[in-house]
C-alpha cells in the first residue's frame, strides 16, 4: 500500500507540476475546447483576436480564478499595427503557445517570425531591466526590438537611438493603443532626451516647462496637462522624431518646415511669419479665435496693417521671430519676458528695467539700428528731484495707478511712417492701433461724455484721444492736474486749437511764425515733444512739462527770450519786442500803432510773462485765453468791437483800442 | 463577439481538487460518481452490471472484459481536422467505442444486459456522432507524429506522457478518462491544474 501511494504522490507531482518555472496564466482550457470546440484548434471563436479579446476586452470577465488565484487581466487591448507595418499583424504574431513553456512572459514565444529579419529569438523575462522589452543591451532579443527595423528607436540591429533602455515601453507604448506612444505630448516633452544620434542635434527638447514662463501660448496650468490637441493647433507630427519641427499654417494647411533657429537665421524667421499671421489675424486659426483648449482669444495682429508697419518692412526685421533686434519674439512657447518676448529665457531684472517692455525696445530704439535715440528722451530731466520731464515708462518712476508703457501710444505691429505730414488732429501713423478715448463736449467749461476705442477701433483715430486715456478726468488724474477735455472744448471762449480751429481766425498771419495761422489746428505734441527736433512725440525732453521750448508757469516778472515755448508758433517781435517796427507789433491787435502800451511793451518794458495774463490750454469763459486772478495779472478783462478793458493788479482800470478788427 | 460559453470557464471548476493528496485513497471508485448507476432505477441496484457481467457477457467485443452494455452501431463518426495537425484520425477504436456507447446518444445508457433501455445520455456528456469538435482519437502517436508535429512529447517511453496512456499506440478516450475513477474530475486520468494532463502530451 505504501508503494501505490508514493506512485500516486508522483503522479500527480508530474500532472500538477508547471510547465516551467513561472507559473503560467493561460491554460489550456482558456482557449481549447476539449470537447465542443466549433472552430481551428477546438476553440469558440473563429479567429485568434475573438478569442483573445473573448476576455481582454472590458466586455471579458474581470478576473480569471486560475486554480483559485484571481488574476487581472489587461483589458482593451489593440493590435499592434504601426504606420509603418506593411501586413498586419494579429495576436498570434507576438503571443503564442510557446512564450510560458520557453519562459517568455506574456506568450511571447521564444522564437518570433519577424516581418524584415527572420526568425529572432526572443528573450522576454522581465517587464523592464535586462531581458526586456528593450534593453539596450546588444543582443537585440527583447519583445519589442526583436522585430523593428524602421523605428526611430530600438532597432534590432542597434542601427537606431535607444531611448529609455530597459524601461518598461507600456508606460508610453501601451497596448491599449496599439503601442503607439500614448500619454500626451507633455510626457515626453517634459524632459529633454539626447540619444545622441544628432537629430536633431541635441536630442528631444524639453518644452512643458517653456509653458509655466511669465508668458506663454496656451494658458493651461499644470503645463504638463496642456492637451495635445493644443500643441496639434501648431505642430505637425507626420515627421515626428526625424529631426526637424513642422508647423502648420492654420489657413491654408501648409507645412511649414524650420531647419535652422530662427532665432538666428533670417530665412527661417522669414517662414515663421506667415504661419503666427495665420492665427494672429482676424480670422484667427482658420475661424477659430480661440484655438487652444484654454479658450483665450487669441491677439489680434492685423495681417493687412501689419504689411505696411514699420516693424514688418524695416530691413532689419526679418519677421516676428529673431534675437530682440532682428526680430521681437524668440519663442512660440513660453518667455521670461512679456508677450514672448526675446530672448525668452533672460529674464527682466526687477524691478522694471531696460529687461522690460521699453527696456526691450530700446534694443533698437537707442539710436542703433534704429536712428532715433528714443532711449535717451526717457532719461531725460531726471536730475530734477521732484521732476522727470518724460513719460515715466520706467515703472519706479511712474505715480501710483498711473502707468504708462510704450505701447499705449505704440503699436509695434501697426506703427508706421507718415508719407506727408498729417493735419491735426489725425494722429500720426506712428500712433495707429492703439485705444483712445473721445470725446463729445457739451457746453463751455463741462466735462465731455467719453467713449473709449479700443485699438482694432476703425475711426480716425485723433492724437488728443490718446492724450485723454491719461490726462482728462476719464481716470482719476491727479491733484492739480488739467482737466484738458474741459480745456479743449470748442464750445468754450477760447483754446489752443487742438479739437478744432480756434476762435480767434481774424488774427494776422504775420502774428506768427513758423507757418502757422490763426485757422490752423495742432497737436497736443506741436508744443510736448522733445527738445530735440530729431526725434517727434512727447517722450522726453530737457523742458519742464516736457515742452519742446522751455517755459514758466509764472507771472513773476521776468525778461522773455525768444526761445521760449510761446514764440516757437507767436512771433516774438510782435508779441515781446517792444523796439520791433509798428508794423510788426500792428501784427497783434494790442499793440502799437493804436495802442502804446500793448503786447510788447508789457512783455519786454514791463517784463510781464504771457502767463499773467493768458490761461495756456484754453478758458471757458474769457477770449483770447485771458486769465484773471494771478498777480501780478488781470481781476477783470471785458471785451468790445474796437477794444477791451483791463483791471489789473498792476495799475487802474484801462481801455485801449485795436489796430484791426477782430 | 460570439456569444457561445467561454471555454475556460469550462475547466475552472474542476482543477481544485487535483491536489487534494487524501482524495487519491478514497476516490478509486465508481461508487458515487456519475458513473455509479446503481439507484437510478435501472432494473439494477448493482455497480458493475451497467457495463460488466461475470456470466454471459458480449464475446463480440474484447477491449473491455466481460462487457454486457449494448455497443453503438454507428460505424463512421465525424472525425477532427485542422490544419495544423500532423496525425491521421481514424474511426474512433473499439475501446472508445465502448465509451461512445453511451456518450454518442445513440444506445440508451440502459441498455445492458437483456435490457433494452430508454435514458439516452443528454447535456455536456453527450459527445455526439460528430467528432470533428472533439480532440481527435483513434490515431497513432508515436515518435514519429511527435517529430513532424514539433509540439507533442515522444511518447515511445510511456512515462514521458503519464498519466495519459496510449491504447496499441493510439489516442483513445481512456487515454486521458479512467472510467472507474472520478478522482480528478470529469473522470481523468490526472490532474489538469495548470493544464498538466494536456501539458502531459502537449509541449506548449
Amino acid at each position: 500500500m505504501t508503494r501505490i501511494w508514493w506512485i500516486a504522490l508522483g503522479l500527480l507531482l508530474v500532472a500538477a507540476r508547471p510547465a516551467v518555472a513561472q507559473a503560467p496564466k493561460h491554460n489550456c482550457g482558456f482557449c481549447h475546447n476539449v470537447h465542443g470546440g466549433s472552430f481551428a484548434q477546438l476553440t469558440d471563436f473563429p479567429t485568434s483576436e475573438d478569442l483573445c479579446l473573448s476576455c481582454h476586452s472590458d466586455a471579458g470577465p474581470a478576473t480569471v480564478d486560475r486554480d483559485g488565484v484571481p488574476v487581472t487581466i489587461p483589458k482593451n487591448v489593440a493590435i499592434h499595427n504601426g504606420a509603418k507595418h506593411t501586413s498586419p499583424t494579429t495576436c498570434r504574431s507576438c503571443h503564442d503557445h510557446e512564450g510560458e513553456s520557453g519562459g517568455n512572459l506574456a506568450l511571447v514565444p521564444r522564437t518570433l517570425g519577424t516581418p524584415n529579419s527572420g526568425a529572432r529569438t526572443v528573450v522576454f523575462t522581465a517587464r523592464s531591466g535586462p531581458n526586456s522589452f528593450a534593453d539596450g543591451d546588444a543582443t537585440y532579443d527583447g519583445a519589442c526590438e526583436v522585430c523593428h527595423t524602421l523605428t526611430v528607436q530600438h532597432r534590432n540591429d542597434g542601427s537606431a537611438g535607444k531611448h529609455n533602455a530597459a524601461a518598461d515601453c507600456r508606460a508610453c507604448h501601451q497596448h491599449r493603443s496599439g503601442f503607439q506612444g500614448q500619454g500626451g505630448c507633455t510626457l515626453c516633452h517634459n524632459q529633454p532626451q539626447d540619444n545622441g544620434d544628432n537629430v536633431p542635434p541635441g536630442g528631444r527638447r524639453a518644452i512643458v516647462g517653456e509653458f509655466a514662463r511669465r508668458s506663454h501660448h496656451v494658458q493651461v496650468t499644470p503645463a504638463d496637462s496642456i492637451p495635445d490637441a493644443d500643441c496639434l493647433t501648431c505642430h505637425n507630427l507626420d515627421q515626428h522624431q526625424q529631426g526637424q519641427v513642422r508647423l502648420v499654417n492654420v489657413d491654408n494647411a501648409s507645412i511649414v518646415t524650420l531647419t535652422g533657429d530662427p532665432n538666428t537665421v533670417s530665412a527661417e524667421a522669414a517662414k515663421l511669419a506667415p504661419f503666427c499671421l495665420a492665427c494672429h489675424d482676424a480670422n484667427g486659426a482658420a475661424g477659430d479665435v480661440t484655438p487652444f483648449s484654454d479658450n483665450v482669444t487669441r491677439p489680434l495682429i492685423d495681417s493687412t496693417t501689419w504689411a505696411a508697419a514699420a516693424h514688418k518692412t524695416a530691413p532689419v526685421l526679418a519677421g516676428c521671430y529673431g534675437d530682440g533686434t532682428t526680430g521681437c519674439h524668440a519663442t512660440g512657447h513660453g518667455s521670461l519676458k512679456k508677450a514672448l518676448l526675446a530672448l525668452p529665457t533672460v529674464a527682466p531684472l526687477s524691478p522694471d528695467s531696460v529687461s522690460e517692455q521699453e527696456g526691450f525696445c530700446y534694443n533698437c530704439h537707442d539710436g542703433s539700428p534704429a536712428t532715433t535715440n528714443v532711449q535717451a528722451e526717457f532719461q531725460k530731466g531726471t536730475n530734477t528731484a521732484t521732476q522727470v520731464f518724460h513719460h515715466p515708462v520706467n515703472n519706479t518712476q511712474q505715480p501710483a495707478g498711473r502707468p504708462v508703457e510704450c505701447t499705449d501710444c505704440h503699436n509695434p505691429h501697426r506703427a508706421r511712417a507718415d508719407a506727408a505730414a498729417p493735419t491735426a488732429p489725425t494722429a500720426s501713423n506712428r500712433l495707429l492701433g492703439v485705444s483712445r478715448v473721445a470725446v463729445a463736449n457739451g457746453a463751455a467749461g463741462t466735462v465731455p461724455t467719453y467713449t473709449f476705442r479700443s485699438a482694432t477701433d476703425a475711426t480716425t483715430p485723433r492724437e488728443y484721444e490718446l492724450c485723454f486715456k491719461c490726462h482728462s478726468s476719464y481716470v482719476t488724474q491727479p491733484a492739480g492736474q488739467t482737466n484738458l477735455a474741459v480745456v479743449f472744448n470748442p464750445a468754450n471762449a477760447s483754446y489752443h486749437p487742438v479739437e478744432a480751429v480756434g476762435k480767434n481766425t481774424n488774427i494776422s498771419a504775420n502774428a506768427f511764425v513758423n507757418g502757422w495761422t490763426a485757422t490752423r489746428t495742432m497737436y497736443c505734441t506741436d508744443c510736448h515733444t522733445s527738445d530735440n527736433v530729431a526725434v517727434r512725440g512727447p517722450h522726453g525732453s530737457v523742458n519742464r512739462y516736457i515742452l519742446k521750448r522751455p517755459y514758466t508757469a509764472s507771472s513773476s516778472s521776468r525778461t522773455m527770450s525768444s526761445g521760449e515755448s510761446c514764440f516757437d508758433c507767436h512771433r516774438f517781435d510782435t508779441y515781446a519786442n517792444d523796439n520791433a517796427s509798428n508794423t510788426l507789433q500792428g501784427y497783434s491787435r494790442f499793440n502799437p500803432p493804436s495802442w502804446n502800451q500793448g503786447h510788447a511793451y508789457h512783455v519786454d518794458r514791463r517784463s510781464r510773462p504771457c502767463y499773467a495774463c493768458h490761461a495756456t490750454h484754453g478758458s471757458a469763459t474769457r477770449p483770447h485765453l485771458i486769465v484773471t486772478g494771478r498777480n501780478p495779472g488781470l481781476n477783470d478783462y471785458t471785451e468790445t468791437a474796437t477794444g477791451g478793458t483791463c483791471s489789473p493788479t498792476c495799475h487802474s482800470q484801462r481801455s485801449y483800442s485795436i489796430n484791426y478788427a477782430r | 463577439m460570439p456569444t457561445r460559453g467561454k471555454p475556460m470557464q469550462k475547466l475552472f471548476v474542476a482543477v481544485a481538487l487535483g491536489l487534494a493528496l487524501p482524495a487519491a485513497a478514497t476516490a478509486q471508485t465508481i461508487s458515487g460518481t456519475n458513473h455509479d448507476l446503481s439507484a437510478r432505477g435501472w432494473g439494477s441496484t448493482e455497480l458493475c452490471v451497467f457495463c460488466h457481467t461475470p456470466h454471459n457477457a458480449t464475446t463480440a467485443v474484447t477491449a473491455a472484459p466481460l462487457w454486457n452494455h449494448g455497443v453503438t452501431a454507428v460505424a463512421s463518426y465525424g472525425t477532427y481536422a485542422s490544419a495544423t495537425l500532423n496525425a491521421t484520425v481514424g474511426q474512433p477504436g473499439d475501446i472508445s467505442k465502448l465509451c461512445l456507447s453511451c456518450h454518442d446518444g445513440t444506445v440508451a445508457i440502459d441498455t445492458y444486459g437483456t435490457r433494452t433501455g430508454t435514458n439516452f445520455m443528454t447535456g455536456g456528456a453527450l459527445v455526439g456522432t460528430n467528432l470533428s469538435n472533439d480532440h481527435p482519437v483513434g490515431f497513432t502517436y508515436d515518435a514519429t507524429l511527435a517529430t513532424a508535429d514539433g509540439g507533442l512529447k515522444d511518447p515511445t517511453t510511456p512515462a514521458t506522457i503519464a498519466p495519459a496512456r496510449l491504447f496499441a499506440g493510439k489516442m483513445e478516450c481512456a487515454s486521458c478518462h479512467n472510467a472507474h475513477s472520478d478522482q480528478y474530475g470529469k473522470f481523468l486520468r490526472g490532474s489538469n491544474a495548470g493544464s498538466g494532463l494536456c501539458l502531459a502530451c502537449h509541449s506548449k
